[in-house]
């Protein structure tokens, strides 16, 4: 499309308070981390800012030893797998949860479903620390649960689940469940039921209605809804940070070691970029794979 | 080619909507019976049933009282994917993620049939709705007309014993729905299978059906093929709802009609000769104008030109209206202007005698 001057410096002017807002608070900070991270590290937290070194990356793989030898240190790798790996127990688990909870609300009347989702939003009305705590105090030993188990004679001895990567789990789900439901709830909504009856009059039972119409049509929603709790959770800091005690570290938590105690800022910028890295790949084979409708 | 088999039968069936005292009737004691290889027609205003009993038939919507058989066979209490019926829905309800073909495979997947069966049944029906060259459009590319022969092909895909379409072509305009109409006779014909149609458009269902139902209210009106409905129609609803009809009080006596007016009609009512005052529809085909001699006597009081057709409003002398037609076909389009005297005439059997217990002095 081409138009004239006078029309395009006007769409200028109009994109330029949304392209100066990204230029400060997106791009440039991200020019920043980058640069940072091929810096060497200042003493006391910081860099220093004439001084380009690779160590940052280099620290992510290996370890160097005292005579300046390279040793292979799975460490950091090993936080990346947990991460990585509670972030996707977290997305099945929500998906498995989510969708059939997104399916019921849609199949209620209007007037059910408006007050179905609401109970769903509700959640987001207070703070999630004031609510990550709450789950310290239902978890911990001699906390709600234990206690309970204990008095119904289900569990012998403590319960010993918080600061464990169950506890991480859990605090995952209950967290980002919302973020599941409401982006299949959306796509199951406006889905056309009569679409169903014509596949129930071709034969098809529940079961393939189901895996045949329904979920396909509701695909973009579970796309939407996987990368929408997958991404959040894997960055997470402080729900690993509380229900995981720091004895299970994830990513965030790393990261903000470096920038805090460690002192060791060009490490905690290239470990924030692995982070995107991972993110960008995951979301690019999974919308390369799942987003187009099957069978095109 | 109508067989005398039953195809379905419909068991004086009933069906309320809501309980108690705000329960809705919506259709009350139909029976009616649908033979093999036959076009029926379902035919009424909205809200008239017609489609709640399709859907019935379809296995969407619950039998409140009464049952349908298929070949015998009850279908109470079998789920849609367990009747050997398919539909075409009047939004054509076509899965916008498969392709044309996926589309007509889906219903001999679901039916268990191997993959190597269902390509050639494919191709086959793609050809019957002469869509060949569209296999792997997807059904937004395609146009109206395209969607619904698609429709139509999935539903015939699997050999339904009865195809039920749903106010199939309500949705196309009226070029393609007149062509749909030869196509679906023909597509008809060609596969032998009982097609169910549910229409409000009285010419659509003129032109296709081998019979009719005629439903109003929840209650069937009459059953009959098209001449039967047309030229015989049971009540004044059916008379008024098929056509044009112009409804005249005379009286019968010796076995000849008698109007209160000046001039004299030389017509017999041959069904129902019995003397007495007599509620009359005619079509205005069969009335004529006519300058002098035999008629009845009155005022043009319309004119209306519609290209093929003249209509003309006549008011009776006793102050009936009437309808009169003429076709344009003699160059002479205007026989008569408003405020002419003229006589209406009759043709042989014009007259319909209605069964009416209220115009039955």
């Amino acid at each position: 499309m081409t138009l004239d001057p006078y029309r395009r410096t006007r769409r200028r002017l109009l994109l330029a308070p949304t392209t100066l807002t990204l230029l400060l608070f997106m791009v440039l900070p991200m020019l920043l981390m980058g640069w940072m991270s091929l810096l060497a590290p200042d003493t006391y937290g910081g860099v220093r800012w004439k001084e380009w070194s690779l160590d940052a990356y280099v620290q992510f793989l290996y370890e160097r030893d005292l005579d300046d030898s390279l040793t292979l240190n799975s460490d950091y790798l090993q936080i990346f797998g947990r991460s990585f790996l509670l972030a996707g127990f977290a997305t099945v688990v929500t998906l498995l949860i989510g969708f059939p909870t997104a399916l019921y609300i849609a199949l209620k009347e209007e007037k059910t479903r408006q007050r179905l989702i609401l109970l769903i939003s509700i959640p987001f009305w207070t703070n999630l620390l004031v609510r990550t705590y709450a789950w310290m105090l239902l978890l911990r030993n001699g906390g709600l649960i234990d206690s309970s188990l204990s008095a119904l004679g289900l569990s012998q001895g403590t319960l010993d689940v918080l600061y464990t990567p169950t506890a991480v789990a859990i605090g995952f789900v209950y967290s980002f469940l919302p973020f599941m439901v409401l982006p299949i709830y959306t796509s199951l909504e406006k889905m056309d039921w009569r679409l169903v009856e014509a596949a129930f009059d071709l034969g098809a039972n529940r079961w393939l209605a189901l895996r045949r119409v329904i979920l396909p049509l509701a695909m973009p929603g579970i796309v939407a809804g996987c990368l929408l709790v997958f991404i959040p959770a894997i960055g997470s800091y402080f729900i690993p940070e509380l229900l995981g005690g720091g004895k299970s570290l994830m990513i965030g938590n790393l990261i903000q070691n470096q920038f805090g105690t460690a002192r060791n800022w060009p490490f905690g910028a290239a470990l924030s970029f692995m982070l995107l890295a991972l993110v960008l790949l995951v979301m690019w084979i999974y919308t390369r794979r799942f987003q187009r409708p099957p069978g095109e | 080619m109508t067989g005398n088999r039953v195809a379905i039968e419909i068991d004086h069936v009933c069906k309320r909507f809501g309980a108690g005292e705000q329960a809705v009737l919506a259709l009350d004691h139909i029976a009616l019976d649908i033979r093999e290889n036959e076009f029926f027609t379902l035919l009424g205003p909205s809200g008239c049933g017609k489609t709640t009993l399709l859907r019935m038939i379809a296995g969407f919507e619950d039998v409140s009282a009464g049952d349908i058989r298929l070949y015998g066979a009850s279908l109470t209490g079998k789920l849609p994917f367990q009747r050997p019926v398919n539909t075409v829905f009047q939004s054509y309800a076509l899965f916008p993620h498969l392709t044309v073909e996926e589309n007509i495979a889906f219903g001999l997947e679901m039916r268990g049939f191997k993959p190597a069966d269902i390509n050639p049944i494919v191709a086959e029906k793609l050809e019957l709705v002469k869509l060949s060259g569209f296999a792997r459009r997807r059904p937004h590319q395609l146009s109206g007309g395209q969607q619904q022969r698609v429709a139509l092909a999935r539903a015939l895909a699997p050999s339904p014993r009865v195809l039920l379409l749903d106010e199939s072509l309500s949705a196309l305009d009226l070029k393609l729905r007149k062509e749909m109409q030869v196509e679906l006779k023909r597509l008809q014909r060609e596969t032998g299978i009982t097609f169910v149609f549910v229409t409000h458009d009285q010419e659509e269902a003129l032109t296709m059906s081998d019979r009719i139902a005629v439903m109003s209210a929840g209650k069937l009106q009459q059953v009959g093929s098209p001449e039967d409905i047309y030229d015989r129609p049971a009540n004044r609803f059916v008379a008024d709802f098929i056509g044009e009809t112009s409804f005249l009080q005379g009286r019968v006596a010796d076995g000849q009609l008698h109007f209160g007016v000046a001039g004299s009609l030389s017509c017999q009512v041959l069904d129902q000769p019995h003397d007495g005052a007599a509620a009359l529809a005619v079509r205005p085909e069969r009335l004529q104008l006519a300058s002098s001699g035999d008629g009845l006597g009155g005022v043009v009081a319309e004119v209306v030109y519609r290209g093929v057709d003249t209509v003309y409003l006549v008011q009776l002398a006793d102050g009936q209206p009437c309808r009169v037609r003429h076709t344009n076909d003699s160059g002479a389009s205007r026989l008569a202007r408003v405020g002419d005297a003229v006589r209406v005439a009759a043709l042989p059997g014009a007259f319909h005698r209605l069964q009416e217990a209220g115009h039955d002095a």
